[in-house]
C-alpha cells in the first residue's frame, strides 16, 4: 500500500463581497490576478490556491490554500478593490482547516 | 469626518458602548506647518501628520504632540538621523499600498521602509483610512497585508490591536 510522504495542511477561506452584486467566479478571478501580481505564477502553484465550488453557499467565494500561504492569500483577498469598474470590499467571513468545519462556521455566522 | 457626522457617530457609539475617537490628518510641507497644526490641537485629539518634506518629517518625528506619521509615496527615506529622533508611531494607510500596487517605484520604496521598520523594531500601525464602506477592511485582513510584506506575524497583529490601544491610552492620560 502506498503511503503519502508529505501531507500538507490546508486552509479554507470563505469570502463575501460587499456590495453583494458580483458572482463568485468574478471574485475568484480578481483574487487570482492580485495574487499572481504580488507573488508570481510559481507562488500560485506552490500555494495550492484554488477555488472550491459550493452548491449550498452560491453567494460566497470559498478558496483553498496550504496553511503556510494563508497570510499571503488573505493579503491578496484584502487588496482587491475594484472588479469591472465597481468598488468592492472582500470580507473574510471565516477560515477553517476542513470544508465541513467551514460550512458549519458559515452557518453559525449567518444565524 | 465633519462635525455633524462625528457627533452622530459618537452618539451611536455611546448607544453601543463604543468610544468613537476622531482623527485629524495634517499634510505638512515645512516645520511651520507641523508646529502650527500642533498649536491648534486639543489635548485629547488624535493627530496624524503626512510629512511631504524631510524637514517636516524630522519635526513630526520628534514632536510628542503628533500621534502618528503617515507613510505615503513621497515620504523621505528613514535614515539614521530620523531614526535617532523618532518618538512617534508610523502609520501605513491602505491607500499607500494600493498606490504601490499600481507603481513599482512606490512598492520598492514601501518595502524598503518596512524593512527598516522590521529591522529597527519601530512601532507601526496599519489603517484602512477609509471614509466609504467599500474601502474598509477588517483588522485581521489588514494585519495579513503586513505579514505578507515581511513583518513578523505577532508584530503585524500588534499593529491593529495593542499599538492603536497605546495611542488612545496616551491621549486619555493627557490632562
Amino acid at each position: 500500500m502506498s503511503e503519502r510522504v508529505l501531507r500538507l495542511r490546508r486552509r479554507y477561506v470563505a469570502v463575501r463581497c460587499y456590495p453583494n452584486e458580483l458572482p463568485p467566479e468574478q471574485l475568484w478571478e480578481a483574487v487570482r490576478l492580485i495574487f499572481v501580481k504580488l507573488f508570481g505564477e510559481l507562488a500560485l502553484a506552490e500555494s495550492g490556491l484554488r477555488r472550491v465550488k459550493s452548491r449550498r453557499h452560491k453567494d460566497l467565494l470559498i478558496i483553498a490554500c496550504y496553511h503556510s500561504w494563508l497570510p499571503k492569500v488573505l493579503a491578496a483577498i484584502t487588496l482587491v478593490k475594484n472588479i469591472n469598474g465597481l468598488d468592492v470590499s472582500l470580507d473574510v467571513i471565516t477560515v477553517s482547516g476542513t470544508i465541513r468545519a467551514l460550512r458549519r462556521r458559515i452557518v453559525a455566522t449567518r444565524c | 469626518m465633519e462635525g455633524k457626522e462625528y457627533k452622530e457617530a459618537a452618539e451611536m457609539g455611546v448607544a453601543h458602548k463604543i468610544e468613537v475617537v476622531r482623527k485629524r490628518v495634517v499634510e505638512a510641507r515645512s516645520r511651520i506647518d507641523v508646529l502650527q497644526a500642533m498649536r491648534k490641537k486639543k489635548p485629547r485629539e488624535i493627530y496624524a501628520v503626512a510629512p511631504k518634506t524631510r524637514e517636516a518629517f524630522l519635526v513630526a518625528a520628534r514632536d510628542e504632540r503628533v500621534d502618528t506619521i503617515i507613510i505615503h509615496e513621497d515620504l523621505a527615506e528613514l535614515d539614521r538621523h530620523i531614526l535617532k529622533v523618532l518618538k512617534n508611531f508610523l502609520e501605513l494607510p491602505l491607500d499607500t499600498i494600493f498606490k504601490a500596487l499600481d507603481d513599482d517605484s512606490v512598492l520598492t520604496r514601501l518595502v524598503n521602509i518596512l524593512q527598516v521598520v522590521a529591522a529597527e523594531e519601530l512601532p507601526l500601525i496599519i489603517s484602512s483610512g477609509a471614509s466609504l464602506p467599500e474601502r474598509t477592511r477588517s483588522p485581521r485582513q489588514l494585519a495579513a497585508i503586513l505579514a505578507a510584506l515581511g513583518i513578523e506575524q505577532v508584530k503585524s497583529l500588534d499593529a491593529v490591536s495593542s499599538i492603536p490601544g497605546q495611542i488612545l491610552d496616551r491621549r486619555r492620560a493627557v490632562k
